[in-house]
């Protein structure tokens, strides 16, 4: 495990998340996965792949602390934080918001009477790198799919937060900004000792250096494909 | 009419009134209809309604206490609403049907039914004897300051709730603050003004302006407006009387505000389409 960078007290424990026995699911006794059992570590790249339906985004959800785990536990290292990449067109769109107000959001939310919160330099520096600046006063209601993915992408990014969970997050995208958001989220996580953890239906187009993690879900169970294990359906194709 | 705009002093404390309260629901409706609770909040008009009458019933005389009991009930009915039971309009449906029901039966307890049957759907400001600086006022207005206070922090719950909630914490606090809120507003109207012009103000002018508005402050600035300009082209409207079977007849003015801003709504819709096809 390449932990040559954990030398801060927030990652003392070593990992940022850490399930035992989880049990995930939204009724008591109908757990959709169950027996999980994974660390996620500072400075790595996870996916999670399997079929529609069988419980992925419901697994982020337990671990973003959106619905409770049926049973086992999740042991989060008490300093870090965490942001949600959600699909594109989960978003809401009858709000009358600009771009850069869904941006600026998460660092707005005191008083109104206060003045507004602006981008930083180094927001700036990441707005104008992933191209959202030239859409950056436009209404959300009136961005595509594509653009609305970036600018989800590019909200967690600005939250600086240690781990971020990314429910397919390139598949709006075209190739250019594929590889263009890969590469800003290579530097990301280069920078620091952050993590990504990503749902995904293909492996080599999302993340073209390879996870360091790779976890499958079927027929209610948790593989850990990338030590050897395999489901009796595997979708890990590529 | 132009009599009764001589007595001009008499009529202005209620038509300030009428458009302070209407104006501050038209504001406190964004974030209602933006987060889809439309249905809610009419059904909550009618909890409220109950609320003012089993007051009424009660003879408690203290201005706190509907609001104070509609607080109470706003909770249960957030949580029946996202309960597994069934669809949750339907369960809206139902409750609406159930508060409007018990409050006229309680209303009737006190006889001259007609008369409250009348003003607890639509009010009449003309005749309401509204202070402006009575307790309930006064409450209402602190609650539209915090609400104004609080709107960016509401706004990113309304519009993302899970971010909200990994990045920030549990909204419950706020959530609470945005339902008292909404619990205050609602009571002080539907107890000053009717059910029916609450729901009005709350609804229609966001539902109007919605499409044409690209921006969250412009929006209240202009649901304000067009709340004040059909509280006051209703209001003006109903000192007109007409001559119908040989009697001078002058409808509620309650009811021609809830009217004119359903003309003012259509007329601009009707307005948005011809601009879009030609």
């Amino acid at each position: 495990m390449p932990l040559t960078k954990l030398n801060n007290q927030k990652i003392a424990a070593n990992y940022f998340v850490q399930a035992e026995s989880l049990s995930v699911g939204y009724r008591k006794g109908f757990p959709v996965v169950s027996e999980i059992n994974f660390e996620i570590s500072p400075g790595k790249t996870y996916a999670l792949v399997g079929g529609n339906g069988v419980g992925k985004t419901t697994l982020f959800r337990t671990l973003t602390g959106l619905i409770p785990p049926l049973a086992g536990s999740i042991h989060f290292s008490k300093q870090i934080t965490s942001s949600y990449v959600p699909q594109a067109k989960k978003m809401r769109l009858d709000f009358p918001l600009k771009v850069e107000e869904v941006l600026l959001m998460p660092k707005n939310i005191g008083f109104s009477f206060l003045p507004k919160r602006k981008f930083s330099e180094a927001d700036m520096l990441l707005i104008k790198k992933t191209g959202i600046y030239e859409f950056l006063k436009k209404q959300i209601s009136e961005c595509s799919g594509g653009q609305l993915q970036k600018v989800l992408i590019l909200r967690s990014l600005m939250t600086n937060a240690d781990l971020i969970f990314l429910d397919e997050p390139m598949d709006s995208l075209d190739h250019q900004s594929r590889d263009l958001f890969q590469s800003v989220l290579k530097e990301y996580i280069s920078l620091g000792d952050k993590s990504l953890f990503f749902i995904t239906h293909s492996l080599n187009h999302d993340w073209k250096t390879g996870f360091d993690e790779i976890y499958e879900i079927d027929e209610g169970k948790f593989y850990k494909i990338s030590d050897g294990e395999r489901p009796p359906n595997c979708h890990h194709h590529d | 009419m132009i009599n009764i705009l001589k007595n001009w002093e008499l009529f202005l404390p209620q038509m300030v009134i009428g458009s302070v309260i209407g104006a501050l629901l038209s504001v406190i409706g964004i974030l209602l209809v933006l987060r889809n609770m439309t249905f809610f909040g009419v059904t909550l008009s009618q909890a409220v309604s109950f609320s003012v009458a089993f007051s009424l019933f009660m003879a408690w005389e203290n201005e706190l206490a509907p609001i104070l009991l509609s607080m109470l009930l706003i909770f249960p009915m957030l949580l029946l609403r996202k309960s597994n039971m069934m669809k949750e309009e339907v369960i809206l449906g139902i409750l609406f049907v159930f508060f409007a029901s018990l409050s006229q039966v309680l209303l009737a307890l006190g006889g001259n039914v007609q008369n409250h049957l009348l003003a607890s759907y639509f009010g009449d400001i003309l005749t309401s004897q509204v202070k402006l600086n009575s307790l309930s006022v006064w409450l209402a207005l602190f609650s539209f300051f915090v609400y104004i206070a609080l709107f960016r922090r509401f706004l990113f719950l309304s519009f993302d709730r899970e971010e909200y909630r990994i990045q920030i914490g549990n909204p419950v606090i706020y959530d609470t603050i945005f339902y008292m809120i909404l619990s205050v507003a609602v009571t002080v109207a539907v107890n000053l003004l009717g059910s029916f012009y609450s729901i009005a103000h709350m609804l229609i002018p966001v539902f109007t302006l919605l499409p044409f508005v690209r921006s969250t402050k412009i929006l209240a600035i202009l649901c304000i407006l067009f709340s004040i300009l059909g509280t006051a082209g209703g209001f003006l409207l109903s000192l007109t009387g007409i001559n119908y079977h040989g009697e001078e007849i002058y409808f509620p003015t309650s009811s021609l505000i809830i009217l004119f801003l359903c003309l003012l709504s259509f007329s601009m819709f009707l307005f948005r389409s011809l601009f879009k096809r030609f």
